[in-house]
C-alpha cells in the first residue's frame, strides 16, 4: 500500500520537482549525537499527543507542494505523521484518498527534560518499504500554556535533498478523532472562476473559463496554466492565449480550439477544448485588455511608451510601469492644450523607479487621445 | 424498473486509470533521472569482478566511528576558526565557576547551517546550554531564562528556498517588555556573564535585505545585518544591569556567516566578542571551550567586519538591475526556475564598478592613500568604516615576530619569520604574509589597479608558551603579478619596489609597510613595525614571463573583453567609470549604473529567440571548432573498458577510442541527464554514479541512510587557516559518501557539488555561508585543501559556481559586467587556486558573463579553465530546468560537459551526430565526464560487467498500464455482453 502511495506521490510530485531551486534544497537528516542525549528521559507512559500543521506556498504548481500533516504521538512511543495534500481538493475517505498518505513519516517520541526544561522529543524519518530511513530529524516541542510546537522538516520527494518546513502545533490527547476528521478539517474546495461559459476537455480534465470582461482562463484540473482574451462577433468566437491568436474551428455552433500545456519544456500535454453551443454566449461586456475602458483611477491616464501617466487630480499624477508592476506617486503636471509638462519628485521618492523614469520618462509630452508621446 | 448495467462503472474506472498511466509514461520518462534518485531505483546490474581492486577503501571499522570522527572534526574546525575579536581587560577566558545568563532567542536556536544546498538537519547537535555545562560545570546556566526563550514563541524566519526574496527574512527577537520582573530577578544569581547570541541566517535563493523600506517595522532601516530595535533594547538593558552590578561582563557571540554591522560594540559596554559563523552540528562545544579557555582561540576572520556595511564601493551596485529598455525588448526574469520568465532570464544586469576594490582591498588601500596624502583619498576615516580588519583574531597568549626575511629564489620567494609565544598559554598561531605591489605610472596610464596589501601566504603552528617557532612560507612570484587588460593584455610584473610583511591582520600589514615608507604616524590608525617588512625591487616591467601559463605552457591573453563595458563592441555609449586609487573621491560609485540593452548585447547572448541562438551556434562553430571537418566515430563497439583507463592520462589518444565505443545517443544521454548523477554506460562498463549537494557537508545520508553531517560554514573553515584540517573535512565528507552506498547494484556516490568559492562581494550575499571569504587567493588555498581531501576518498568535487555568481538576486541569467583585472585577480582566483591545488571539476553558474551564459562562455569554460589552468575533468551546470539560455549546443561548443537536469528545455543536441563541430564537442564532453568518473570510487567495482536495467517503478508503471488497459477492454466486453443479455432477456 505504501509503495502505491509512494508511486502516486512521486507521480504527483513530478511537476513540483521542477519548482525546486538549483543545487538542491534542504536535505535530509542529521547525524546522531555520539554523546548528546537529553537528560533524564521519562517514558511517555499512557499519554498521547496530537500535532497538526501545514505547509503552503503560492504559485502555479503550489497545489502539488502544499500539505497538511497530522502527527500522532502514540502511547507505545511511536510517532506517526500522515500527509494530506489538501490543495488537490479531494476530501474522500482517507483509506482510498490518493492525496492522503498515512505514515508519510514515522519514528519515536518521549517526554524528556532537555536543558532543564521539560519537553517532547520527537524523532521522525521517512521509512521506505525496505525499512531504510532518510530525511531523519530530531525536534523538541515545548509546552506553552498547554500548546506545543515545533518545525517539521519534510521531504518533498522522499529520500531527496528537497525539504520544506511545516509549523506544527499540538496538544495532549486527541483533537482529530481520525484521519477523516483531519481531512474534513483541512479540506479545501475548488472555486471555479466566475464565468459566462466554458470550453471543456473532458479527457484531460481541462476547462477554459470565459469571463464577462473578455478574459479567458485555462485550467488543467485545478491549476491555471494559461490566460488570454475572447470575443464574439458575427456568431464567431475569437480567442487569444498568451497574446497570440488561437485557431478556433466551428462545426455549426460547436467551437473547438487546441492548446498545449508546457510541462517543463520539451514535454507538453495537448488539450482540445470544446464548447458545444457558442450561440448561448453573450459577447463580453468590455474588452479584457482595457484599451477602451475608462481609467480606473484619477481623472485621466495616457499610454506613454511602456509607461502609463495617471493624472490623479488637477496637479498631481503618478507614473506606472506595468511591465514590472511598479509605480510611483509624487509627480506633478501642467496640461496646456495637448502639451503635458511633468515634474518628477526627488531621488528619495523615486528610489529605484528613478532608473526607469530616467530611461523612459521625460519632462514634456504631447497628448493625442489616450497616448502621450515624449516631446523632443 | 430498468436494470442497471454495473459493468459500466468498472469500465469507466479502469479507463480513467489507463488514461492516467498512459499520460504518466512520457512525464515520468522526462523526470526519470530524478525519480531514480528519489526512489533509489536501480538502473544497472553489476556482475561483480571477484578480483576487483578497491581503489578507495573506508578508513573506519564502523559507521559510528565515522560519525564520531565527523563530529570531532567539526568541533576542531570551530575550535580553530572561531575568532575572538574583542577581549577587553582579558574578559576571556572565563573562570570555571562562571554563571551564565544566555540572552536572545537565538541562544536557544542558533544558526548551525545555511538553507538551500547547505542545509543539513542539526537537531541532534549540542545546545548552548549543554555545551556551557560541559565546558564549565553543571548548573552554570540560568534555566529560567532558557525556558523563557524556548517557550517565547519568537523565532527567526528565513526567505523561502523557492522563489524567496529578501523581504521574507525576519529577526524576531523577543522584546524587552516580555521579560517579567520574576525573570529579571533570576539574573543576579547568573550574573557573571550575560552571554548574548546575535544570529543571522542566510541561504540559497535570496540575498539578505540591506535596506528594504517595507522591512523597517522589523529591522533597523530594513537592514537585516544591523541590530534590530529589540536587540538594541536588550543590549541597552544589559548595559544598565551591568552598571547596576547585576552583570559583571557582557559577551557577544556573532553567530552569523554574514558579517553583522558592528557599529554597536562601544555603545553597550561589551566586554568580549567572538565570531562563530554558522556552527555546524558540533561547533558549539568548541565555542564554549574557547570561553572557558580549554581551547586557546586561533581563528582569524576572513572578511572585513564593518561599522557601516554600506561603506563598501560595491554596495550601490549590489542588486539585480533591469536594463532600462527591458520592456521594449520583452526581456524577463525569474527568481525561481518555474516562475514566468525563466525561459528568458535576460532582464537584469549588475556592474562590478568597484573593480578589484572589494573588502580589505578597498579599505586598506584607501587608508594607505589617506595616510600618504595621495589619490584624492580625502579625509578618509578608516575607523568610521572598519570595526575589525581582515585577518583579525585574538589569542589568550601573546606572540611576537622577529627575524623577518625574504629570499628571492627565482620563481618564488622564501619568506621566513620567527614567532615567539611570549604569554603563558600554549596556542596555535597563524602567520599571515602580505605583499604590496608598486602602483606605477604604467598602471595609472593603463587602468591597472593595485591593492595596498594582498594576502599571499600563511601557515599555522602550535607554539608552546615560552617557545619560538620558525615559519618558512613560499610565495610564488606569479602570485605577485597583476593583470593588464589594456596594454600588455596579459599578466605583468611591474617595475619597482615590492614590500613583503608579516601582519597580525591586513591593517597591521599596511601599517608595517607605511612605517617602512616613513609615513606620517599622526595620520595612521594603529601601529606598524618597519622591521617586519622586506623590500624587493623588480628593475624592469616584465610583460612576457607571466604571459604564458605555468600550468599548460599556453599563452595568456584577454578572455573577458566581452564582460567589460569599456571594451565591449556594441555599447560604446555606455562606459563604466571604474573605481581607481588614482582618484578615490572622483570615481567612488555614487549610484547604480544605468544600462540599456543594445542590439549587440541581444545578438551576443541576451536573445531569447531560437533563431538568435541558432545564429550563435553557427558563430561558435566557426570561432572554436572550424578545424573539425569530420564527426568523430561513435558507436563503434569494441572491448575497451573504463576500468582500464583509471591510470590513463588525459591526453592519451586511447580515450577517443573508448568514447567512440559509445553510441551518440549514449553520449547525449550522459550530457542531458546529469541531475545529481551520471548515466550508466554498458558499452564501456562504466557504472552510473550519484552526486549530491554539500558545501557544508554531505547532504544525503550516512549511517543506515538516515543521517547527514553538517560542518561549519565555509568562512569558519577558511578562518582556521589550517590546510590539513580542512583537508580532513574533505576526507570526512568523502567518507560520509563512501558509506552512503546502498546495495550492490546501486549507483556509486562519487561526487559532491562543493566547495563553493564565490566571493563575499557584499555581506548581504545570500550564500555567504557557502563561500569562504572576500579574498580570492585565500579561498583558493582552502578550497584546494578541501578538494584534496575529497579526492583522497575517491570523490569528485564540483567547485561552484563558476563564475561571478556573487549574489542570489537575479542569479538566473543576470548579466555580470566586470573588468578583466577584477575577474581574474579576485573572482576567478578562488577557482584558480582550487584547480591549481588539484580540483578537476566545476559547476558552472546560472548567470551571464557580460551577456554570455557562463557555461557557454568559451573564454571561461575552455580558455581559462582548461587552456590556462589545465583542468582535466568535467564541468556540470547548475540546476537546469526550463533555462533556455543554458543552451546545450552553445554549452558543449564552449566547453560545458553536462547538465544538472533532465533532457529538454535547453534546446537540443538530438540529430547533431553528423555535424562535425557539435559531434566533436559532444565527444569531448562525454570524454570529460567519463574521465572524471574513472578517477572515483565508482571504479572500485573493477572489471565488472555493467548491464542497464529498467528501474522497478517503470516496470510497475508499464504493468499497471497493461493491466488497466486489459481490464478496461474486459469491462467493455462485459458491458456489451450485458446489454445483449438484457436485450435477449
Amino acid at each position: 500500500m505504501k509503495m502505491k502511495k509512494l508511486l502516486a506521490a512521486v507521480l504527483s510530485a513530478l511537476m513540483l520537482v521542477s519548482l525546486l531551486a538549483a543545487c538542491g534544497g534542504s536535505p535530509s537528516s542529521n547525524s546522531q549525537a555520539p554523546s548528546e542525549e537529553p537528560s533524564q528521559p521519562t517514558e511517555g507512559g499512557s499519554k498521547t499527543y496530537q500535532f497538526w500543521g501545514t505547509y503552503e506556498e503560492s504559485g502555479e504548481n503550489a497545489s502539488m507542494l502544499n500539505a497538511a500533516f497530522l502527527l500522532n504521538l502514540n502511547e507505545d512511543g511511536t510517532a506517526v505523521a500522515d500527509k494530506y495534500m489538501f490543495a488537490n481538493f479531494d476530501a474522500s475517505d482517507a483509506a482510498t484518498n490518493p492525496t492522503f498518505t498515512a505514515s508519510y513519516m514515522s519514528g519515536t517520541w518521549k517526554e524528556v527534560e532537555k536543558d532543564g526544561v521539560a519537553c517532547l522529543q520527537i524523532k521522525l524519518a521517512y521509512v521506505d518499504e525496505a525499512g531504510t530511513e532518510s530525511n531523519s530529524q530530531t525536534a523538541y516541542a515545548y509546552d506553552v500554556a498547554g500548546v506545543y510546537s515545533f518545525d517539521l522538516t519534510f521531504p518533498v520527494v522522499p529520500g531527496m535533498s528537497y525539504t520544506r518546513v511545516a509549523s506544527m502545533e499540538g496538544k495532549e490527547g486527541q483533537t482529530y478523532a481520525d484521519a477523516n476528521a483531519f481531512i474534513q478539517a483541512y479540506k479545501q474546495e475548488f472555486t471555479a472562476p466566475e464565468n459566462v461559459g466554458t470550453f471543456t476537455d473532458a479527457d484531460n480534465n481541462g476547462t477554459a473559463y470565459l469571463q464577462a470582461d473578455g478574459t479567458v482562463l485555462v485550467y488543467a484540473g485545478y491549476d491555471k496554466f494559461a490566460d488570454g482574451t475572447w470575443s464574439l462577433a458575427d456568431g464567431a468566437i475569437a480567442i487569444t492565449l498568451g497574446g497570440e491568436s488561437v485557431d478556433v474551428t466551428m462545426d455549426g455552433n460547436k467551437a473547438t480550439f487546441s492548446t498545449e500545456r508546457n510541462l517543463g519544456d520539451g514535454n507538453t500535454t495537448s488539450y482540445t477544448f470544446v464548447c458545444e453551443d457558442i450561440s448561448t454566449l453573450s459577447a463580453p461586456e468590455a474588452p479584457a485588455n482595457g484599451g477602451e475602458e475608462p481609467a480606473e483611477e484619477g481623472i485621466a491616464s495616457y499610454e506613454a511608451g511602456g509607461l502609463v501617466l495617471v493624472l490623479l487630480d488637477d496637479t498631481n499624477m503618478k507614473v506606472k510601469y506595468p511591465e514590472y508592476g511598479m509605480e510611483r506617486d509624487g509627480f506633478t503636471y501642467v496640461l496646456d492644450g495637448n502639451t503635458l509638462t511633468v515634474t518628477a519628485p526627488g531621488e528619495d521618492v523615486l528610489g529605484a523607479f528613478g532608473q526607469i523614469w530616467g530611461a523612459m520618462g521625460g519632462e514634456t509630452w504631447t497628448i493625442d487621445g489616450n497616448t502621450a508621446t515624449k516631446a523632443g | 424498473m430498468k436494470k442497471r448495467n454495473f459493468w459500466k462503472i468498472p469500465m469507466a474506472v479502469f479507463a480513467v486509470f489507463t488514461a492516467i498511466c498512459v499520460a504518466a509514461i512520457p512525464i515520468t520518462n522526462y523526470f526519470a533521472p530524478m525519480i531514480n534518485v528519489a526512489l533509489n531505483a536501480e538502473t544497472q546490474r553489476i556482475i561483480p569482478d571477484p578480483d576487483a581492486q578497491i581503489f578507495y577503501w573506508t578508513r573506519y571499522d564502523s559507521e559510528e566511528e565515522l560519525v564520531a570522527n565527523d563530529w570531532n572534526v567539526c568541533r576542531q574546525v570551530m575550535a580553530e576558526g572561531a575568532s575572538v575579536l574583542l577581549n577587553r581587560d582579558n574578559t576571556l577566558p572565563l573562570a570555571a565557576d562562571t554563571k551564565f545568563s544566555c540572552f536572545s532567542q537565538s541562544s536557544v536556536d542558533p544558526v548551525k547551517v545555511g538553507t538551500g544546498s547547505a542545509f543539513v538537519s542539526t537537531g541532534e547537535g549540542a545546545s548552548l546550554y549543554s555545551a556551557l555545562e560541559d565546558s564549565f560545570q553543571p548548573g552554570c546556566v540560568n534555566t529560567d531564562l532558557w525556558k523563557f526563550y524556548v517557550t517565547s514563541g519568537y523565532k527567526r524566519e528565513n526567505a523561502a528556498l523557492s522563489g524567496g526574496d529578501p523581504s521574507q527574512y525576519r529577526i524576531n527577537e523577543v522584546p524587552w517588555e516580555e521579560y517579567t520582573d520574576a525573570l529579571k530577578s533570576t539574573f543576579a544569581d547568573y550574573g557573571d556573564a550575560a552571554l548574548v547570541t546575535l544570529s543571522r541566517s542566510s541561504g540559497e535563493g535570496a540575498d539578505l535585505p540591506g535596506g528594504l523600506e517595507a522591512l523597517e517595522p522589523y529591522m533597523t532601516g530594513g537592514d537585516y545585518l544591523r541590530l534590530c530595535k529589540e536587540e538594541m533594547e536588550l543590549l541597552q538593558n544589559l548595559k544598565d544591569l551591568k552598571d547596576q552590578g547585576v552583570f559583571k561582563k557582557i559577551i557577544v557571540l556573532l553567530n552569523s556567516s554574514s558579517t553583522l554591522q558592528l557599529d554597536f560594540i562601544d555603545e553597550y559596554d561589551i566586554d568580549a566578542v567572538v565570531w562563530t559563523g554558522n556552527l555546524g552540528i558540533n561547533g558549539l562545544p568548541a565555542v564554549t571551550d574557547i570561553l572557558a579557555g580549554k581551547v586557546n582561540p586561533s581563528g582569524r576572520i576572513v572578511d572585513t567586519f564593518l561599522k557601516d556595511n554600506h561603506s563598501s564601493p560595491a554596495m550601490v551596485n549590489y542588486d539585480a538591475f533591469p536594463y532600462t529598455n527591458a520592456a521594449q525588448l520583452d526581456l524577463a526574469f525569474a527568481q525561481n526556475n518555474t516562475a514566468p520568465g525563466i525561459e528568458k532570464c535576460n532582464m537584469n544586469y549588475v556592474v562590478y564598478q568597484e573593480g578589484i576594490y572589494v573588502g580589505y582591498r578597498y579599505y586598506e588601500t584607501r587608508y594607505e592613500d589617506y595616510v600618504l596624502g595621495q589619490g584624492s583619498a580625502g579625509e578618509y576615516d578608516y575607523s568610521a568604516d572598519v570595526a575589525f580588519p581582515f585577518g583579525s583574531g585574538l589569542s589568550y597568549t601573546t606572540f611576537e615576530y622577529s627575524n623577518f626575511t625574504v629570499e628571492d629564489q627565482g620563481e618564488a620567494f622564501q619568506v621566513g619569520v620567527d614567532v615567539a609565544n611570549t604569554g603563558g598559554m600554549d596556542g596555535k598561531h597563524t602567520v599571515q604574509i602580505y605583499f604590496q605591489s608598486p602602483y606605477t605610472d604604467y598602471d595609472r596610464e593603463n587602468g591597472i589597479e593595485k591593492a595596498a596589501v594582498e594576502l599571499c601566504g600563511f601557515d599555522k603552528k602550535e607554539i608552546k608558551a615560552g617557545e619560538t617557532e620558525h615559519f618558512d612560507i613560499r610565495v610564488l612570484k606569479e602570485d605577485l603579478t597583476s593583470y593588464d587588460a589594456n596594454a600588455a593584455k596579459t599578466y605583468i610584473l611591474d617595475a619597482g619596489d615590492y614590500y613583503f610583511t608579516v601582519g597580525s591582520d591586513a591593517h597591521n600589514a599596511v601599517n608595517n609597510i607605511l612605517m617602512a615608507k616613513g609615513a606620517d604616524t599622526s595620520r595612521m590608525i594603529g601601529t606598524g613595525d618597519a622591521a617586519l617588512t622586506a623590500k624587493w625591487n623588480n628593475p624592469a616591467l616584465d610583460t612576457t614571463t607571466y604571459a604564458v601559463s605555468s600550468a599548460t605552457g599556453k599563452p595568456i591573453t584577454n578572455l573577458f573583453d566581452n564582460a567589460d563595458l569599456n571594451k565591449y563592441e556594441g555599447a560604446e555609449d555606455q562606459r563604466v567609470v571604474y573605481l581607481t586609487r588614482s582618484d578615490w573621491a572622483g570615481t567612488f560609485p555614487q549610484a547604480a549604473m544605468s544600462l540599456r540593452a543594445t542590439d549587440a548585447m541581444w545578438d551576443d547572448g541576451l536573445t531569447h529567440e531560437d533563431a538568435g541562438r541558432d545564429a550563435l551556434v553557427e558563430q561558435y562553430k566557426q570561432l572554436y571548432w572550424s578545424g573539425v571537418s569530420q564527426a568523430p566515430a561513435a558507436g563503434t563497439g569494441g572491448s575497451l573498458n573504463a576500468i582500464d583507463f583509471v591510470d590513463k592520462g588525459y591526453d592519451d589518444p586511447a580515450w577517443d577510442e573508448l568514447i567512440g565505443q559509445l553510441s551518440y545517443e549514449d553520449m547525449l544521454n550522459l550530457i542531458y541527464n546529469g541531475s545529481y548523477q551520471t548515466q550508466v554506460l554498458p558499452a564501456i562498463n562504466l557504472p552510473a554514479t550519484q552526486e549530491f549537494d554539500g558545501p557544508t557537508g554531505f547532504t544525503k545520508s550516512i549511517v543506515g541512510g538516515a543521517n547527514g553531517m553538517a560542518f561549519t560554514s565555509e568562512d569558519v573553515m577558511a578562518a582556521t587557516h589550517n590546510r590539513e584540517l580542512i583537508q580532513e573535512v574533505g576526507k570526512c565528507m568523502g567518507e560520509d559518501m563512501l558509506h552512503a552506498q546502498s546495495g550492490d547494484n546501486a549507483a556509486a556516490v562519487a561526487g559532491i557539488y562543493a566547495p563553493g568559492v564565490n566571493i563575499h562581494r557584499s555581506p548581504y550575499l545570500g550564500r555567504h555561508n557557502e563561500y569562504y571569504s572576500e579574498d580570492g587567493w585565500l579561498s583558493g588555498e582552502i578550497a584546494a585543501a578541501q578538494v584534496q581531501g575529497l579526492h583522497d576518498r575517491g570523490m569528485l568535487a564540483f567547485v561552484k559556481h563558476f563564475a561571478l555568481n556573487d549574489q542570489e538576486q537575479g542569479r538566473y541569467g543576470i548579466s555580470v559586467w566586470a573588468n578583466e583585472q577584477s575577474v581574474r585577480e579576485l573572482y576567478l582566483e578562488s577557482f584558480e587556486g582550487a584547480i591549481r591545488g588539484g580540483a578537476s571539476n566545476v559547476m558552472s553558474s546560472f548567470n551571464r558573463i557580460g551577456v554570455v551564459w557562463s557555461g557557454s562562455h568559451h573564454g571561461l569554460m575552455t580558455g581559462i579553465l582548461r587552456d590556462e589552468w589545465g583542468m582535466e575533468g568535467s564541468a556540470i551546470t547548475d540546476m537546469a530546468i526550463n533555462a533556455k539560455w543554458m543552451d546545450y549546443r552553445l554549452g558543449v561548443l564552449a566547453g560545458q560537459d553536462y547538465w544538472c537536469g533532465q533532457k529538454g528545455g535547453m534546446g537540443t543536441l538530438d540529430g547533431t551526430g553528423n555535424d562535425p563541430a557539435i559531434a566533436a564537442a559532444v565527444h569531448n564532453a562525454a570524454k570529460n565526464v567519463v574521465f572524471s568518473i574513472t578517477r572515483t570510487n565508482a571504479m572500485n567495482m573493477g572489471n565488472a560487467t555493467v548491464v542497464m536495467v529498467t528501474p522497478w517503478w517503470r516496470t510497475v508503471l508499464y504493468a499497471a498500464t497493461g493491466v488497466c488497459a486489459l481490464l478496461t477492454v474486459g469491462s467493455a466486453f462485459m458491458v456489451v455482453r450485458s446489454k445483449k443479455a438484457a436485450k435477449s432477456g
